[in-house]
């Protein structure tokens, strides 16, 4: 049964897609009004709506085959920026020349995306947000959560950009744009040149595969000034550590061992060379290093609150200087349930840079609630060398409270967040903790100091 | 969304008035909204005001509606209101054209969209033109008025033309537009008649399974007297009566039922009960008056829910072979049956001047109120009084000479006239029914005791069948004058009844006939009877079938023979084989993946070096003789059967 449903929605919106690609807003009106005569007039005798029935969709198949005479070769080039930004207008230039033989006159472009359908596991798995308070049929027929998961993957889209007449051989540039609806990855198939059949109803086609991606980033809020505590600490083996992969390090000498020397840092052509042991030694640093851990521990999936709370990390990781100093982010990711593993990527001083922290955030997905311990023990096991921690919570429970009390008792400057509904907000008030509410964030980060 | 051009809303709602009569509503409405469109006057309207605008015409349609469905029955009210949907949501595009934006959200017209925006105010909510939606919706509301004629389908292809026109993309060539235009609008009109035939199919096959109200009722008759469109002809055959072609004007008329009053658009039987009727001892025999018979006729019609009103000759006297349940019959010559299964026969004997029917009482005489006057005055104008009954029934037949027949209908009565009245003065065209309730009722004016009679009218035979079919649409109304001693059937209906619907019947009737005549067939199929001659169609049948089933087998095995031949593989006979039997006896058999050569060599540690040296020559000349093109030669293949002799003799003496 769900088979069959998923089949149907997915014909559904094939149809709905083929329909959108080629009718215009006239040919829009004329299969409308069409159906409501067809319907009027499904009694010959009572009425005669059935005979503007035939003449309307006599009309739409002329039009549909005197579409089916357009073509146009064209050559095209994007020159498409490597990111987007959530909910802001994307632009991009496309460039197109004409190399057929005959001029292109009254046609339109426009983008193309891979099809956004989920796939079967998708579409059962997946739950959109709110999904909880839909009734019993909306729940189980699934039609919204199918919706939801193809906007998801889609941008809001423009008009479709007007073409001047293309001589054979003409080149001409233009600006397409869309909106990403959400951060995450965007693919885009390849470019469509549409032109109207004579009577204005159907769009007559000539694709042009092209595939790229482009990077939705994070939507991001302004943040007031804001006062890392500048303490410095000891990071051994300096800033390439700071990435926190591997054994390289910032490589300072040669010396003789002295007992207590790790292994590791034998320096084994120099043991064979000289007969003796030598180890290397490495220049120690100081630096400022604080720590952005995001909490992405959500049952509900993917809602407004999850989605503000990755917002006001990317604000984070995207306004603070790292000129000077170290950022490291946190977060709980894994590909499926019960595959929880802590994510950690630094930023600052030759480290990934901010747009990379923000693409890696565009990325995050949701997890367990209860994998919220895994964070926290990644983040304490950090402690020594970590200044401050900046927290984005998504609840306010035992673990995450205990999270908090313990990284202050081990000196650490916190700076709590949490992201949540008006209702879900701890009362009282606790101390230390800056609630955010969904829709309401930006008011909220001013009250910060 | 594109905006109507100038003057399109005040045509297209101008053509809405023609259609549904509403002129002067049209007009006003035309130039209130054209004039509104060209004023300055701009009002600051936002997305609330359309919203309650909206709200409004919704609450507007939906009462009148709900008027119009308690008034009218709920299809037709329904229609009704549909008629005056351009009135009904004129309000929003006058909001529309007052406000500064020229548009309306499209959150005023759909309250889920409303609410989506509460929700999250971030929702998509597009400022809309509804001008030309409108005008679609006024030519929907157009053909709701259904004013028959080609005036219509020229109405849409008008209004749609200039819209598109309008609209028209600028790199399409006037002439490519106009031929599309054209093309697109012959294409539709043949379309059109399409889909009438296609629904006229569909009544008909629905027909062929289940007929409302075929069973028919001896008390009432609704008539179709005032109903307007076409009336429905079904070409399902219903009846089958067997006589020879020449005996078929006396059986023009099988009568059904007779009834005696007339109110509003039914005629009722009054004063007649059902009365049962008592077979005789084999319960198949049903008599209906004493009279002998002088003549008796075959009928076989079919069945709806277990009862029927009998189609029989009026001058019955018995029907004989019905296995009923139960029969009853009413003063006004209506017999009814009940019994089970889809088609039944039976076999009316009749005798020329007997009728079952009662002498006329008060209720053959009684005039409805509301047609008394006009039917007065053409019984004065045609002084029927004081006339002979002949005399009186040819008038009145002569009278309605000049009438014509039609099974359309335009338009309700005009103000203060029936139906009938109309028909009478005014169109002088109507089907049977409105014939033979004015034939009735005039008579009874001229003070003949009338009756309104149902039945069929038998007038097509059928050469397939031998037999006079009677289909659904043959159905036919007539009236039963009293003459002073008996009923006499006057059908005042013009005679070009008949031939006018078989004109307008399907191009494939006869195609269906054939299918109707076998599926008839098949339901009368009785337990198998096989005569002699169906014996010997059968044995013949199983001998050709055991023939077959022989001649098979015979073909098979022949057939497998040079099969299992092909397959003996060259070299299969070669007397290796049994060294390499000898061999595995005792030892690792030879698995059948494994190479002979891989095999042998395993094995040979164990043999002595000159046995070891001679099976592997010999395996040479059987790999040879197995797998070359061209064999061994005789020489070669001695040699091989030598050896392996020789071979089995040595692995014999080895065990």
């Amino acid at each position: 049964m769900r088979r069959v449903l998923y089949a149907s929605l997915r014909a559904f919106s094939a149809l709905d897609h083929w329909l959108r690609e080629r009718l215009t807003p006239a040919g829009w009106l004329a299969l409308g009004a069409a159906a409501a005569a067809a319907a009027a007039g499904i009694d010959l005798n009572q009425t005669l709506t059935a005979q503007a029935f035939a003449f309307l969709a006599a009309l739409l198949a002329a039009a549909f085959v005197a579409s089916l005479t357009f073509r146009a070769r064209c050559a095209m080039r994007r020159e498409l920026p490597r990111y987007a930004t959530a909910g802001e207008r994307f632009a991009y230039r496309v460039t197109l020349t004409n190399r057929g033989t005959a001029a292109i006159a009254g046609a339109t472009l426009a983008e193309c995306f891979r099809d956004p359908r989920p796939s079967y596991a998708d579409w059962r798995q997946a739950r959109e947000p709110g999904e909880e308070r839909r009734n019993w049929f909306d729940r189980n027929a699934g039609y919204f959560r199918w919706r939801w998961l193809i906007e998801k993957r889609l941008p809001r889209l423009e008009d479709e950009s007007a073409l001047p007449v293309l001589a054979p051989g003409a080149s001409h540039s233009l600006r397409l744009g869309f909106t990403p609806r959400r951060r995450g990855r965007i693919e885009l198939a390849g470019l469509r040149i549409a032109r109207t059949d004579p009577l204005g109803l159907v769009r007559g086609l000539a694709r042009h595969d092209l595939e790229a991606q482009v990077v939705a980033l994070p939507k991001r809020y302004r943040l007031p000034a804001l006062a890392l505590p500048g303490r410095r600490k000891f990071q051994p083996g300096g800033v390439s550590l700071a990435a926190s992969v591997g054994d390289s390090e910032e490589f300072l000498a040669l010396r003789d061992y002295r007992p207590g020397d790790p292994l590791q840092r034998l320096h084994w052509k120099s043991f064979a060379r000289m007969g003796k042991p030598i180890v290397k030694e490495f220049q120690d640093e100081y630096y400022e290093r604080h720590a952005l851990a995001l909490d992405t521990g959500r049952a509900a999936g993917e809602d407004a609150a999850f989605e503000d709370a990755v917002s006001v990390a990317a604000s984070y990781a995207f306004t603070l200087d790292t000129q000077e100093c170290l950022l490291d982010l946190l977060f709980v990711g894994g590909e499926r349930a019960g595959d929880a593993a802590v994510r950690a990527y630094t930023a600052g001083r030759g480290q990934l840079r901010a747009e990379h922290m923000l693409e890696v955030l565009a990325a995050v997905r949701p997890s367990a609630p209860a994998d919220f311990t895994v964070l926290a023990h990644a983040v304490l096991a950090r402690r020594a060398s970590l200044a401050s921690v900046i927290v984005v919570l998504l609840a306010w429970d035992e673990p995450r409270r205990a999270f908090v009390a313990a990284a202050r008792r081990a000196g650490l400057e916190v700076r709590a967040l949490l992201v949540c509904d008006p209702a879900a907000a701890p009362r009282p008030p606790e101390a230390g903790l800056t609630v955010l509410h969904p829709g309401e964030i930006e008011p909220g980060l001013a009250t910060l100091r | 969304m594109i905006a109507a051009p100038p003057l399109l809303i005040g045509a297209s709602l101008l053509f809405w008035g023609w259609q549904s009569g509403n002129g002067f509503a049209a007009a006003g409405l035309a130039l209130l909204l054209e004039v509104l469109r060209r004023v300055s006057l701009r009002f600051d309207l936002g997305a609330a005001e359309h919203a309650r605008i909206a709200d409004l015409c919704t609450i507007l349609f939906v009462g009148l509606t709900a008027v119009l469905a308690v008034n009218r029955g709920a299809a037709h009210g329904i229609l009704a209101a549909f008629q005056w949907l351009p009135v009904a949501l004129a309000p929003i595009l006058a909001a529309q054209l007052l406000s500064a934006s020229g548009r309306v959200p499209l959150s005023a017209l759909f309250r889920y969209l409303r609410k989506l925006k509460r929700e999250d105010p971030a929702t998509n909510d597009p400022l809309i033109d509804t001008s030309v939606v409108y005008v679609a919706i006024v030519m929907i509301a157009a053909g709701v008025a259904n004013l028959r004629g080609p005036g219509y389908y020229a109405g849409v292809v008008f209004v749609t033309a200039w819209a598109l026109w309008a609209s028209r993309p600028r790199h399409a060539s006037a002439l490519a537009w106009a031929l599309m235009l054209g093309g697109g609008a012959a294409a539709g009109y043949a379309g059109h008649a399409g889909l009438v035939q296609i629904q006229t199919a569909v009544e008909n096959w629905v027909s062929e399974w289940y007929l409302s109200g075929f069973d028919g009722d001896p008390l009432r008759s609704t008539t179709d007297i005032g109903s307007i469109g076409r009336l429905k002809l079904l070409d399902t055959i219903v009846l089958r009566v067997y006589a020879p072609p020449a005996e078929g004007e006396r059986l023009r008329l099988l009568h059904r039922a007779s009834y005696n009053t007339y109110v509003g658009n039914t005629w009722l039987g009054r004063a007649a009960p059902l009365q049962a009727v008592v077979p005789d001892a084999g319960g198949l025999n049903w008599p209906l008056s004493s009279q002998p018979a002088q003549w008796r006729v075959r009928i076989a019609t079919r069945l709806e829910r277990g009862r029927i009103l009998l189609a029989l000759p009026s001058s019955t006297t018995r029907i004989t072979g019905l296995a009923a349940t139960a029969m009853r019959r009413n003063a006004l010559g209506a017999v009814q049956a009940e019994l089970a299964g889809d088609w039944i026969q039976y076999e009316a004997e009749a005798a020329d001047g007997a009728d079952t029917s009662a002498a006329p009482g008060a209720e053959e005489l009684a005039m409805p109120a509301h047609e008394r006057a006009t039917f007065a005055a053409l019984a004065e104008e045609l002084r029927l009084h004081g006339l002979a009954p002949a005399e009186a029934l040819r008038r009145v037949q002569d009278h309605f000479r000049g009438f014509a027949y039609s099974t359309w209908r335009e338009r309700p009565a005009a103000d203060g006239l029936t139906p009938l009245s109309e028909f009478l003065r005014v169109s002088r065209a109507g089907h049977c029914e409105y014939f033979a309730a004015a034939t009735t009722l005039l008579l009874r004016a001229g003070g003949i005791p009338a009756r309104y009679a149902t039945g069929f009218a038998v007038m097509e035979y059928s050469t397939l069948e031998n037999a006079w079919v009677v289909r659904a649409r043959h159905a036919h109304a007539w009236t039963r004058a009293w003459d002073g001693a008996r009923w006499i059937d006057l059908d005042t209906t013009p005679p070009v009844w008949f031939a006018e619907e078989a004109r307008l019947a399907p191009v494939w009737q006869r195609l269906a006939d054939l299918a109707r005549w076998a599926g008839f067939r098949w339901s009368q199929r009785g337990e198998l009877q096989a005569s002699d001659s169906w014996y010997a169609v059968l044995a013949l049948l199983v001998a050709i079938l055991g023939w077959r089933l022989l001649r098979g087998r015979r073909v098979a095995s022949s057939g497998h023979a040079p099969l299992a031949k092909h397959r003996v593989w060259q070299g299969a006979d070669s007397d290796f084989y049994a060294v390499e039997r000898a061999l595995a006896r005792g030892r690792l058999a030879r698995s059948p993946e494994i190479a002979l050569g891989a095999w042998l060599r395993g094995l040979a540690p164990a043999l002595p070096p000159p046995t070891r040296e001679r099976l592997h020559e010999a395996l040479q000349l059987h790999l040879r003789y197995r797998f070359d093109p061209l064999g061994l030669d005789d020489e070669a293949r001695a040699r091989l059967k030598r050896m392996c002799r020789g071979l089995l003799t040595e692995l014999g003496g080895e065990r």
